[in-house]
């Protein structure tokens, strides 16, 4: 599998190329159950597949299976796909989660403050059910108006 | 009935033909300037010039000062605001009782009401929040702005035409608005977080000049306990620019922007941009001034009575959101929470909890009283 230059071929996209490094029909359909279940994993944790995960997704199997190129034969090819997926997952989760922290990079400079914030939304969220405005609460606002 | 008779009759004036009130938030603050209505949120910078026959003569005369985004003819006469106006020499906020005047409180809720409002409308309700400190002159930002002591106000801006009149007018305690925002839903209509409207709550609106202060128990503001504090978080990014030009002398002549300095404060380690100058990282300088203003707030805190006071510290104002979390770490570790969970919009909290208010209030017909 390599094009006129004798360089491996690379395919039209990187799932291709992804594809192209699975040389077994069982190993295809590994693959194609890993890519569901990258898509599941995605919905899970609430991201939309972007060509920056493709890439890490990329170089992930290029590591765990040991294969820099379709042709390429490693010496010891890793075949365990579930660990694969433990581990993608994780990469993944944390890719995310370095993602959000640099978007508000500027404001949240470590976990703790990146802790505090959660926990005051998830106290909003919680406080967010709603109940009449009772007379009391009228009254007082009224002493603001007339203090 | 002859002619001339006719002519010499005294007409009655025809009554004005109001549209449904429509209600207006605004927290002339002296950091920023910010309104919210039903038609949005609007806010600028807190700086307002009147310009003189000869500022008007340089930047071109009438015809240019119409098209320029941050130029506003109030009235007939023409005002800078934000960013342009401190660029022409308007450094001074007005203070106490000169600050809710006419040609200053008043034109700054015209500004504010053209900006949130689509059209002209003769029947605005204006809720004005103040510092605690400045209650006694409630009355003066009520008659600053009505249309029985100061009449409507003409605003035209970049080609159009707008007239306003603010049929009603009162006054809210700034950092009231804050638990206000966290507590009730923003239509007026319910109350939420009941959690935060149990037990003691203490609530810090840390804006740009002072820091306001106040105390809920049970949900129910204790108007007593609110006060004012003349030291906001403007002060620390002043004191920080000191330190910063006092350790980089090569920095003579250069002048940061405040929202330049803001942006080394949130991270030091990447540190100012001096332009010319490169980057000058301030680690330092912020920790040193990030620890005076702590310390400052822990007093103001103790005051009140301290972590074993209350049961949760509600903060809110501009200030708050590059501060939270040095106040969690140092004040009150459990129970702190933002008014807002987005920080960027938390300088905004106080005013939109005080339309939800007033929006409560206009429902059971009980904001005139």
């Amino acid at each position: 599998m390599t094009n006129r230059t004798g360089r491996p071929r690379l395919g039209k996209t990187r799932t291709n190329f992804i594809a192209a490094l699975y040389d077994t029909k069982d190993q295809i359909e590994e693959l194609n159950t890993l890519n569901e279940w990258i898509q599941a994993a995605m919905e899970k944790l609430g991201v939309a597949k972007t060509p920056a995960f493709s890439a890490i997704l990329l170089e992930l199997i290029r590591f765990r299976t040991g294969k820099q190129s379709p042709d390429h034969q490693p010496a010891n090819p890793l075949a365990d796909i579930d660990s694969i997926r433990a581990e993608l997952y994780e990469e993944l989760r944390a890719a995310i989660l370095a993602d959000v922290k640099a978007m508000i990079g500027n404001i949240i400079q470590d976990d703790s403050q990146f802790e505090a914030i959660k926990t005051a939304r998830a106290r909003h969220a919680e406080g967010d059910d709603l109940e009449p405005i009772t007379d009391e609460i009228i009254n007082n606002m009224l002493e603001d108006l007339n203090d | 009935m002859t002619t001339s008779e006719n002519l010499t009759t005294v007409r009655k004036p025809r009554p004005i033909k109001r549209a449904a009130r429509d209600l207006m938030a605004l927290d002339a603050g002296m950091g920023r300037v910010k309104a919210f209505g039903n038609y949005g949120l609007e806010s600028f910078s807190h700086a307002l010039l009147p310009l003189s026959a000869a500022q008007i003569i340089n930047m071109g005369g009438d015809g240019m000062l119409d098209n320029h985004p941050s130029i506003f003819n109030v009235n007939g006469k023409y005002y800078a605001i934000s960013e342009f106006a401190i660029s022409k020499g308007s450094g001074v906020v007005r203070t106490g009782e000169y600050r809710y005047t006419a040609d200053y409180y008043g034109v700054l809720a015209a500004i504010m009401a053209f900006l949130t409002q689509p059209d002209s409308h003769n029947n605005l309700f204006l809720y004005g929040g103040h510092a605690p400190k400045d209650k006694i002159y409630r009355q003066n930002l009520i008659d600053s702005v009505i249309e029985s002591k100061v009449g409507a106000w003409t605003v035209k801006h970049r080609g159009q035409t707008k007239v306003f009149s603010f049929t009603g007018a009162k006054g809210y305690h700034e950092p009231v608005g804050v638990y206000r925002f966290a507590t009730m839903s923003e239509d007026g209509k319910s109350l939420r977080a009941g959690w935060l409207r149990s037990g003691f709550t203490a609530i810090l609106d840390i804006g740009a000049f002072t820091t306001d202060c106040s105390v809920a128990e049970e949900g129910k503001i204790d108007y007593d306990s609110t006060i004012s504090h003349a030291y906001g978080f403007d002060r620390v990014i002043d004191e920080m620019w000191t330190l910063i030009k006092h350790n980089n002398p090569r920095l003579k002549g250069f002048k940061p922007t405040p929202e330049s300095l803001r942006a080394a404060l949130r991270n030091p380690a990447k540190g100012l941009d001096a332009r010319g100058y490169n980057w000058i990282p301030c680690v330092d300088e912020a920790k040193q001034v990030l620890g005076s203003f702590m310390r400052e707030l822990s007093i103001i805190f103790e005051n009140y009575g301290g972590v074993g006071a209350f049961h949760h510290l509600l903060l809110g104002g501009g200030g708050s959101a590059q501060l939270h979390s040095n106040i969690k770490k140092e004040l009150m570790p459990n129970g702190t929470y933002l008014a807002d969970s987005d920080v960027n919009m938390l300088f905004a909290c106080g005013v939109r909890g005080a339309l939800a208010a007033a929006r409560a209030l206009d429902a059971k017909g009980l904001l005139d009283q």
